[in-house]
């Protein structure tokens, strides 16, 4: 009997899976599905190309799940993984949609789109929004993913000082909306 | 200090980064600081459960189902840690065989007729049992290696 719940860490789950509980994986594409997913958005800006890309990011996941030793946490390494694979497979299928183009489709970016569950989600989809689109990844790995300006760096290339002001105007901003909406609900314990 | 210099240094953080000692005495000692720093800490950790783009339906059944009918990659149970021990194992034998009573004997009436033709083999056993290890291995060595040349 494996002792997996909701609380259990992702890397007490893949060592599980690694070692042949491989029913467990399941909890992993549920913690991740939609976040994998999101990074296909911001690089194929389509359902389809982005739900195919999710179904192989985990497939690749699971094929080389070996190779992930509790070198650092395993998010981050899912978030490269997902990452390099999107940048190929963006080369390979669309040549003219750069990283670089300021345009995004703009049926996938309106609110209702990004489904964000409450308040502080809305905000800060707005404010990703407001920015370059090459740097919206950027925050998605950040507020999302939990990752830290480093690791952002060492999967993006996006300098840290670039990432790092990037984030600190979002939270700037997502401070100053709180303050000003939320904020009368909250007591001080 | 003041409190927008203070909420600006905490704001620029990295995650795990822990404020400067001055501004973490200045959050303890200002109520609106520490409320500010708390309500972002705590967006921050809210939002990690989030996404900013969500799938129509999941697909952990989808993966799971082609997981379950394509060959599963064979596990590997035996940890390094083993295959280290039992190799330290292989040495130390070699080096104890030339102690035994026995072959000691053996030596004394063959001289270098055992002796050569005894370290040949057992030089042959233990790289044989080296090239498994690293043939079986391959992908771990290589990433070892190259985690190791980055730092
Ligand atoms: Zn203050």
């Amino acid at each position: 009997m494996s002792e997996i719940n909701e609380y259990s860490t992702d890397e007490q789950i893949v060592k599980k899976v690694i070692k042949g509980e491989v029913r467990l994986f399941k909890h992993i594409v549920d913690r991740y599905e939609n976040k994998i997913f999101s990074i296909g958005m911001r690089l194929f800006k389509n359902y389809d190309d982005s739900y195919d890309f999710t179904q192989e990011v985990f497939l690749k996941t699971f094929e080389k799940i070996d190779m992930y030793r509790n070198k650092g946490q395993f998010r981050f390494w899912l978030t490269k993984l997902a990452y390099n694979h999107g940048i190929n497979k963006l080369g390979s299928i669309k040549k003219d949609v750069s990283l670089n183009n300021e345009i995004l489709d703009e049926k996938s970016i309106t609110p209702d789109k990004l489904h964000l569950k409450n308040e502080i989600k809305d905000i800060l989809a707005a404010e990703i929004n407001r920015l370059p689109e090459k740097y919206r990844i950027c925050l998605d790995f950040y507020f999302f993913m939990g990752l830290s300006y480093r690791e952002i760096n060492e999967i993006t290339h996006i300098p840290v000082n670039t990432i790092k002001s990037n984030v600190f105007r979002a939270k700037d901003v997502l401070l100053k909306r709180l303050k000003g909406t939320i904020a009368e609900d909250y007591n001080e314990m | 200090m003041k409190c927008n210099e203070a909420i600006e240094h905490f704001l620029k953080l990295d995650r795990y980064e822990k404020p400067a000692v001055k501004v973490r005495i200045h959050i303890f000692l200002c109520k609106d600081c520490r409320r500010e720093t708390r309500l972002v800490a705590e967006s921050l950790i809210a939002l990690q459960t989030g996404s900013s783009f969500k799938l129509e339906s999941g697909i952990s059944n989808n993966i799971m189902e082609a997981i379950g009918a394509e060959q599963c990659p064979q596990r590997r149970d035996v940890s390094s840690f083993k295959w280290l021990f039992v190799w330290v194992l292989i040495l130390a034998s070699i080096i104890a065989v030339p102690y035994n009573k026995q072959l000691g004997f053996l030596r004394m009436h063959f001289g270098v007729n055992f002796e050569l033709p005894f370290v040949i083999v057992m030089g042959l056993a233990i790289t044989l049992y080296s090239v498994i290890y690293i043939a079986t291995h391959v992908e771990e060595i290589k990433n070892s290696v190259s985690f190791y040349d980055k730092k």
